[in-house]
């Protein structure tokens, strides 16, 4: 059985990047790499089941650390959307710092 | 999460003003959590890369091998607990349940092989997964040791092998 790994990649990465809003495009290269070796990984265990390298059993085990390894990229996913996001926040308030303390007369930022 | 932006912006603004600080989102970066994840990876590479090389020998049976298993069970507690005692360690908390997860399916997935041991195909698959995930993992800590420089959003993951 051959499976679409570029057609997986993209409805995980379809699925993925909803959430993230303007942050998506930034996430968007380590997450395609990480669900390419995810979805090229699923295709090995598909293929190695009706060739009897692999029995169900084992291929049950083998997918579930891919499930793993998926969550674990989605958590990073998200975790990088958050730091851009702060530093995003951080960025702009430095930007204003100068700004408001001259505007109120004292170090207020 | 980014359509609240300017509500967030807001908040920040009143955080900054009331006592002076920077906007933390996420946990703040910790070395040892850091060494400890390559740590994990390592002894992982280096006992799949062993159980490969002893394939059908009684070397590799799942019962010469439970020491393995117990002393990872112990390191994934410890950075655990290490992850939660951090404040705003939720996705690097659960990153270590996914870890702890993956792990038990390896173990799992030995004992079923009993004294054949793994196969050269089930140990390539698991070491691809388990390595996705510790790339995952190094990834989002190098976001948070760099996160005053540069994000490290635009970082490309590099293959793993298959």
């Amino acid at each position: 059985m051959n499976l679409d790994i570029a057609g997986m990649v993209e409805t995980m990465w379809g699925a993925a990047k909803q959430p993230l809003g303007n942050a998506a495009t930034a996430a968007e290269p380590f997450a395609k790499s990480q669900f390419t070796n995810i979805a090229q990984t699923v295709a090995q265990i598909a293929a190695g089941v009706p060739t009897g390298q692999i029995n169900e059993q084992q291929a049950k085990y083998l997918l579930s650390i891919e499930k793993h390894a998926t969550e674990t990229a989605l958590l990073t996913v998200e975790g990088l959307g958050i730091v851009a996001a702060e530093s995003a926040i951080n960025a702009a308030l430095g930007a204003v710092t100068t700004l408001v303390n001259t505007a109120v007369g004292f170090a207020l930022l | 999460m980014l359509s609240n932006f300017p509500r967030a912006l807001s908040l920040a603004l009143v955080c900054f003003a009331l006592a002076g600080c920077t906007v933390h989102l996420i946990m703040d970066y910790d070395p040892v959590l850091d060494q400890s994840i390559t740590t994990a990876q390592s002894q992982t590479e280096t006992f799949l890369s062993q159980l490969d090389s002893e394939a059908g020998t009684p070397a590799a049976a799942y019962s010469a091998n439970t020491t393995f298993y117990v002393t990872m069970e112990a390191e994934l507690r410890t950075l655990q607990t290490r992850a939660q005692s951090e404040p705003k360690s939720s996705i690097v908390v659960k990153q270590v349940t996914e870890l702890q997860g993956s792990f038990t399916d390896l173990q799992n997935l030995h004992k079923l092989d009993g004294d054949k041991g793994l196969g050269h195909l089930e140990i390539t698959t698991a070491r691809s997964g388990l390595e996705s995930e510790f790339l995952s993992m190094l990834t989002l800590q190098l976001a948070l040791k760099n996160r005053l420089n540069t994000p490290a959003t635009t970082a490309m993951a590099p293959t793993v092998s298959h």
